[in-house]
Parts: structure tokens; sequence; C-alpha cells
């Protein structure tokens, strides 16, 4: 089991936005957490990458728990994300971004990078492997223009390549395709698969039910804070619970 | 005991005037997002107008009226002149325009009434009153008296009227305050005038105390401990806070050197922001309420 | 179509600059050579908190006390103990930066807002600590009779010598924080200044660089603060309170924190726009004896801070390339130390091709 989650919870205030909450997603696989809005994906992310701890429950990675890790430490275990609201370093360029993404594997320091001729081997490796990963994801001609004047699809994907850049064992995608058209998203499908492939884990939030149908080879399924189902795309689809919770019955779904 | 009790009343009155500086903040604060470096120099401007009033034969309530009134329209003014015109401005360039505007404030304040300190005319001329074994001069009643009011005041204004709950409609939800058709630039400008009001008349009741022109810098530092410790969000708490400081300082002075006793302020500052940032009744990491 | 500085322009205008820094004091007299030598260490002061509020996002109002441990250290080193000078700056850096790491490890953790409080009341601490601690400090009076700098048996006993010992430390210390920039702790503090979240999902320890840099602003004006020592040959704590932080602020906001050229002129500027007052004010108001230079000081402030609120020398250059103030049109990057400014493109991606590769499309 790469990453579990054994009856998470987690109230603000009185609100409760995740109730015993328990999964578990195996290494190359691509799973997928869904529900409809509000049911707590982005919460559970949270959880998961240590952005805030839960009031309850515990969380493993590779059979080692997680939970009382902060985010720096989660990160540097191998666990990248990216963020439904797109959370790029607005004041560098596409390559610097994913620049940063090498944070992790490399090691300069203040002195160091002071003196500079001392980082520059290092220096050149970062840039190497962050114009690899721009490669990737199909954004190597943009490489030195703002970070910000991307279109947001393609900003999509730069964080993608950023938090790719980390070489992680797993990579959290919150709502990926959100907001792209479907040539993107075609792209999108398609570098999923690839970073599979590739040896990186994936679990997705999605709500494009075409994209997770196709990808993903296990299902988490929310609603209001719990779970009400975990299963292949077959099992989520007949699961009546499921239907009625999210995808409505008037949804047909070709598995 | 009569010591204890001294100490607390001379430290209550004192909180007063900080709790007075530290609303002025906190109300600026709650509306606009901004750090006000100029909240010290309205209570110089107030205690020093009040004088300058004074001195033209008025009576005290006019004189009191009218100092709040000007400092009131100054505060408004400063903010349409220099922090309207300062669109999109990130928070460090509006902490940088206040202070400028505190240097402006000071530097005419020197012009016009020089570097000697002077003093108003206590408000009444009896003795000290004697409570529970200590003492206070009438004016410290006054400074008491002065925050209480406010206090009522605003709560009358925020609760009770249509400004002030348009007012208070924008310190919870500047979004929603502006679909409902209230502007956030009349009310910024309003949160100004207002906490320069508020902090003119603390300088008007601490007038017969002490008045001159660079009084604002410390007096600005304590009230913006006080809003701080307050939660920088919570009314009643910066009331408190004020008072709290004022007692600590006042108890500061008999037990630790006198030169020290700022630092027992600042040093509880400090271990307040490390453990309890959110002040005593704030919430932190809300920006406004 | 536009001035875009590329590398052989940059060069070029380096070299002129240095030669015009290094030529300079030649023709000036001692009053000017003094001003540049407060300018240069106000550069020094500056970088550091460049680093610290423009790189790192962070706002300190207290580095008067940083600058204060510097200048308080050599003081009392090389008076009371006749240690080297050079050995008593180093001993301020250590405790300069000793001070700001257990002091910063708590406090950078803060939002913004606090932390300036928490870093004013730093300030405002030491600079009690200095005033009321007078057995070692001098007190309010102050330490005296500080000695002169030297190298061996060459003193920099004049403003001329000890004008070009200042340069070189700005100098270094402007081409050690320019390379920190754009390395990977660079890049890692820009990360950390506009997305913390962000930079923690890539394991980038955030508590840690904060720290980090708050301890080398520290180091910069503990530097400054030793060489202000020996210049002047005396210190007193007026010189380290709250006015002075907020002159540094000041400094660094108004010379622009986007790039490193930023400090020098922030200090340049305050240093002889102060001077300039000084001088033409009194012509205006022949009676006045320093009030009115406080007010139009103050009115720039404002000003700048309006119209140019990416301080003067982001501003200037827009200016300069004939962008105007329009500051939505050109985008400046800071790569391998050069200044490049992106013109506006056609759209050369598969999204239906609209609009310009700047900020077209955004859900």
């Amino acid at each position: 089991m790469l990453l579990e989650a054994r009856d998470l919870s987690k109230s603000f205030g009185g609100v409760d936005a995740l109730k015993g909450v328990s999964f578990s997603f195996a290494a190359r696989e691509i799973g997928a957490l869904i529900g409809p809005n509000g049911a707590g994906k982005t919460t559970l992310f949270n959880l998961l990458t240590g952005v805030f701890a839960p009031t309850s429950g515990e969380i493993f990675f590779r059979q080692r728990s997680i939970t009382k890790k902060s985010a720096v430490e989660i990160s540097a275990m191998g666990v990248a994300r990216t963020f439904q609201n797109l959370q790029l370093f607005t004041n560098m360029t596409v390559l610097e971004n994913v620049m940063v993404g090498c944070h992790s594997r490399t090691k300069t320091g203040l002195f160091g990078a002071a003196l500079r001729f001392a980082a520059s081997g290092e220096e050149r490796l970062i840039r190497e492997t962050s114009r690899q990963m721009l490669k990737k994801v199909g954004l190597e001609k943009y490489a030195d223009l703002p970070a910000t004047s991307l279109p947001f699809g393609q900003k999509r994907l730069l964080e993608i390549a950023r938090a790719l850049a980390m070489k992680p064992e797993v990579i959290l995608l919150d709502e990926p395709a959100a907001g792209l058209n479907p040539t993107e998203s075609r792209f999108l499908v398609e570098l999923i698969s690839r970073i599979r492939e590739e040896g990186t884990s994936v679990v997705l939030v999605e709500h494009d039910m075409e994209t997770v149908m196709e990808l993903a080879d296990k299902i988490v399924v929310l609603d209001f804070g719990s779970k009400i189902a975990e299963g292949t795309p077959q099992q989520i689809t007949s699961n009546e619970r499921v239907i009625e919770a999210y995808l409505g019955k008037e949804v047909t779904m070709s598995a | 005991m009569s010591g204890l009790m001294q100490y607390i009343l001379t430290g209550l009155s004192q909180g007063g005037l900080y709790a007075l500086v530290g609303l002025g903040f906190v109300l600026i604060y709650n509306v606009t997002g901004i750090i006000n470096f100029v909240q010290g120099e309205f209570v110089m401007l107030g205690a020093m107008l009040a004088i300058a009033y004074q001195h033209l034969g008025l009576p005290l309530p006019l004189v009191i009226l009218f100092t709040v009134l000007t400092v009131a329209l100054i505060g408004g003014g400063l903010e349409i002149v220099s922090i309207r015109p300062a669109k999109n401005a990130t928070p460090l360039t509006l902490i940088i325009i206040t202070i400028g505007l505190s240097m402006v404030l000071r530097g005419v304040a020197l012009v016009v009434w020089g570097t000697d300190p002077v003093v108003m005319q206590p408000f009444s001329n009896a003795g000290p009153v004697k409570i529970l074994g200590g003492s206070l001069m009438p004016q410290e009643f006054y400074i008491l008296g002065a925050t209480v009011l406010v206090v009522c005041l605003l709560y009358v204004f925020l609760d009770h009227t249509v400004m002030g709950k348009a007012f208070r409609a924008c310190v919870i939800n500047k979004l929603g305050a502006s679909l409902m058709g209230i502007d956030p630039r009349r009310m910024s400008t309003l949160a100004f005038a207002l906490g320069a009001g508020i902090g003119a008349i603390g300088g008007v009741v601490f007038a017969p105390t002490l008045a001159s022109y660079d009084m604002g810098v410390a007096l600005g530092v304590k009230g913006f401990i006080a809003a701080v410790l307050g939660g920088l969000t919570s009314v009643p708490g910066v009331i408190l806070s004020g008072f709290i400081v004022g007692i600590g300082e006042s108890f500061g002075t008999a037990f630790v050197s006198s030169g020290y006793k700022d630092g027992i302020t600042l040093l509880v500052l400090l271990l307040v922001l490390l453990f309890r940032p959110q002040g005593l009744f704030g919430i932190y990491g809300s920006k406004r309420v | 179509m536009h001035l875009s500085a590329g590398p052989k322009l940059k060069a070029a205008l380096i070299l002129a600059a240095l030669a015009v820094a290094v030529l300079l004091p030649f023709t000036l007299d001692n009053s000017i050579i003094s001003l540049l030598i407060f300018a240069g260490l106000y550069t020094l002061v500056t970088v550091g908190l460049c680093l610290l509020m423009g790189y790192a996002g962070q706002i300190s109002l207290g580095q008067a006390a940083f600058y204060g441990i510097g200048a308080y250290s050599t003081a009392i080193l090389t008076t009371r103990f006749a240690i080297n000078p050079w050995l008593a700056m180093l001993a301020g850096v250590v405790l300069a930066v000793a001070i700001s790491f257990v002091v910063g490890w708590p406090l950078l953790k803060l939002e913004k807002h606090y932390l300036a409080l928490a870093t004013l009341a730093f300030g405002l601490i030491v600079q009690l600590v200095i005033v009321e601690e007078a057995e070692i400090t001098g007190g309010s009076s102050g330490i005296s009779s500080i000695p002169r700098l030297s190298l061996g048996s060459f003193s920099f006993d004049n403003d001329f010598k000890f004008y070009f010992l200042v340069l070189g430390f700005a100098l270094i210390g402007s081409l050690l924080a320019g390379n920190i920039v754009n390395s990977r702790v660079g890049r890692a503090l820009r990360a950390v200044h506009t997305s913390e979240v962000a930079a923690r999902s890539l394991a980038v320890p955030v508590n840690q660089i904060k720290t980090q840099v708050f301890a080398l602003s520290a180091a910069y004006a503990s530097i400054a603060g030793s060489l202000f020592a020996h210049y002047i040959s005396f210190v007193a704590p007026n010189s380290f309170g709250l006015l002075t932080s907020i002159d540094f602020l000041v400094m660094a906001v108004i010379g622009g924190m986007a790039s490193i050229w930023g400090p020098i002129t922030g200090a340049l500027a305050v240093v002889f726009l102060r001077r300039l007052l000084q001088t033409v004010v009194p012509m205006f108001f022949p009676r006045a004896s320093g009030e009115y230079e406080i007010i139009v000081f103050g009115l720039i402030l404002v000003a700048v801070m309006i119209f140019l609120p990416e301080g003067l020398f982001s501003g200037v250059k827009s200016i300069l390339s004939g962008r105007g103030l329009l500051k939505s049109r050109t985008l400046k990057l800071k790569n391998e130390g050069e200044s490049v400014q992106i013109r506006v493109m056609e759209d050369e991606q598969d999204t239906g091709g609209q609009g310009n590769a700047l900020g077209s499309q955004r859900s």
C-alpha cells in the first residue's frame, strides 16, 4: 500500500469536513477521488500532504505514519501535489517555477550560492532537469516567459511539471482538468498515463467523469465528508449510492 | 494596599488613553486592512489643536468639538489624498505611505508649534479625588470617562445607525457590502475620519497633562501594542488590552527600574505574539473580523 | 522598438558606474564624500533588508537593532578590551546572527503584520537594553573614541580612504546578494514570498529559509553598524531606534526591491534628498531649522509610493524604456542576472489563437 488513510476526520470549528474516511491506494496505480462539490476532497488532499493535521485518524505513506509530519517532511518523502487554485510562483519564469521543484533533490545552500562558481555544476543540472520536465508537458518553448503569461490550461501543466521535478513517488493532482478545453484535456490524460508508466503513482481529484473512468484503476467516492464507495470504475458506476449521490440517475456511463 | 490601588488607578487612566489610540487603529485596520502609522499623530494633533482652540478663547465644549471635527476631517482628507490614489498597493506600500504622512504631520506640528511642550488647562480645577485608598486627578477621570463615552457612542453608531451598519458590513465582507451598494472607498475614508477623531479625543483629554509635537510616536506604539494584544479585530479586545498595558506599565514602574518598564510591555507583546498571535480576542489569520 | 538591456549594455553600464564610483571622490569635497559613505553603509543594510523583504517577502521594522548590535559590539570590544577591530566586527556579526536565529525562528512563523510588529518590538527592546545596561554600553551617553580601522600599517583615518573601504564592502555585499538571488536559494526565497504552501509542497523548508535570510540580513546590518562605529568613532543609542529602522525600510522600498540595484538607489536617494532639502529648504524658509525637511521628505515619500510603488529603480527604468508608467505592458525577468523585457507576443499556442502571450486567458 502506497498511501493509506485510516478513519480520518477533520473538523473546522463546528464543521465536520471529513468523517472517519478510510481508503488506500497502491503503488503504480492511478487513483481517483471523486464526489460532489463540498464533499471534502481538497480537505483530504490537504490532510494527506500535511497542510494541516487531522482531528483524528491516521495516514500512512509506504507503511510509515505521516499523520504528525509537516508538509515539508511529507513532500521530502516523495509526495508531490498540485493545487485546485493554482499556486504558481507568479514572480518567476516558467522555467524557474520548475527549478524550484528541483530544490529537494539538490543542496547548494547560502554560502554556495553566494560564491557563485561553487554552485554552477548543480545549477546546470537543475536547469537541465527542469527543461526536461517542461518538455514532458510541452511547455519548453515558454521556458523564459513569466509564469503568469501562460494561458490557464498551460499554467496547470506548469504546476504538474514543477511537481514532477521533485521526482516524487506519488503525485496528487487536485482537479487538473478543471478549466481545460477538450484538446488540453486529451493531452492531460496522455500525460497522466505517461507519468504512471514512468513510475510515479498518481491520485487525482476530478469532476470530469470521462477522464476519471478512463484513467483510474481505483476510485474512492466521498459525499458530505464520508466515504461512500471504493473500488474499480466498473464497481463504482454500478454502485447505487454513488449513482444517487453524484452521478445522477440520468447520466449513462460507458465504462 | 493603598499603593496597589494607586497603581491600578493610574494604570487605568493611562490605559484609557492607550485604549483610545488603539481603538482608532482597530477601526481603520478592520475596514481598510491598513496598519495606520499616522494614528499617533492624530492623537498629537488632537492635543495641540485643543490647546490652540483654547487660546482662541473658546469654551471647553466647543474646543473639544472643533478639535475632534478638525482632526477627523484631516484624517478623512489624508485618506482621500494619499490612500485612495494608491490603487492596488501592497500592504507594504500602504504602510510606507502612512509613515510618510506621519512625517508630514509631525513636521507641520513642529513648524506651527515648535519643539516646546505645552499644556492645556485641566478641564476642572478640583483637587485629587480619593478612591479606595488611591487618588486620581480629575483629568484622569476625564480620560476614563472619554474612553467609556467613545465606546458607548461607537456602539450606538455601529448598531443603531444606517451608516454604522454599512460600516460593519464593510468590515465583515467588503465585496458583499459593495454589491449592496455600499461604497468601500467612502467607508475607507469614513474609517480614517473616525479613527482620527477617536485618536483626537484621546489627545484632547491628555492635553492637560502633556502635549508636544513628538508625543505621537510613543503613544502610537503603545496604542498599536494594545490593538495587537486585543487581537487587531476586536473592539472590546483593544479596550481591555489598553487597560492591561496601562496597568502593566504602572506596576512595571513600581517593581522594575523605570527604563525597563517599557521593556516589560514589549516583552509581553512578543510573548503574546509568539504564543497567541491572535491576541486575547482575535481570530488568527483573519485579516478582518 | 524598446530598450532591452542585453548583457553587453549591462556590463558597460556597470563598468561605467564603477568607474564613476572610483573616480568620484577625487573630485568632491569631504562633506559629499561623507554622504557617500553613509549611503554606502545604508546600502549594505538595505541589501540585507531587500533580500528579506523583496525576495523572501518578510517585513522587518527592527533592522536598526542589528545595526546597533554590530556598532556596539565593535565599540565595546575595541574600547574596553582592546580587541582588533576586524575581530570585533566579526564578533558583532556572530552575535547578530545568533540573536537573529533565536528571535527569528519563532517570529518568522507569524504572518506579515504580526511579524512587522514583532520586529518593531524586538528593535525597541534592543535599544532599551543598550540604554539601560549603561555600565557596558555607556547608556545614553554612548561610547566614544572608537579606534580607526586599519589593514596592517594602512589606517582608514580619513573620509577619502574610508570611502573606498565602504565602497568595497558595498560592492561585495551587493555581488553576494546578487549571486544568492539567482541561485537555488534565491528561487526558494522567491517561492516562499509568493506561496508558502506551494513551496512546502516542493519540500522547501520554509521556516528554515526565512530564518536563514533573516540571519543574513542581520549579518549585513551588523557589518554596516561596525563600519559606522569606526567611521564616526562614537556610538549612542539614539542612532539605533525605531526611526532608524523606518529609515532603512524607506530606503528599501523607495529604491525598489525587485532588483539588486534597488538598495543603492534607495540609499543614495534618501541620503542626498535629505542633504538637498537641508540646503535648499532654508533658501525658501530662512528662519526654519530643519522642520520643513521632514515635511517635504514625507510628501516625497508618499508621492513616490503612489506613483512609483515598485521603487525608483524600476520606475525610472520603465520611464526610460519608453513604456512610461504602464507597468502592465512590460514584464521584467531576473534571468541569469539579465534584465530582459518581454515583448507583447502573438499567440503561438493552440488555445484558439486569441490574444497575446501575456495573460490573455484567465479563468
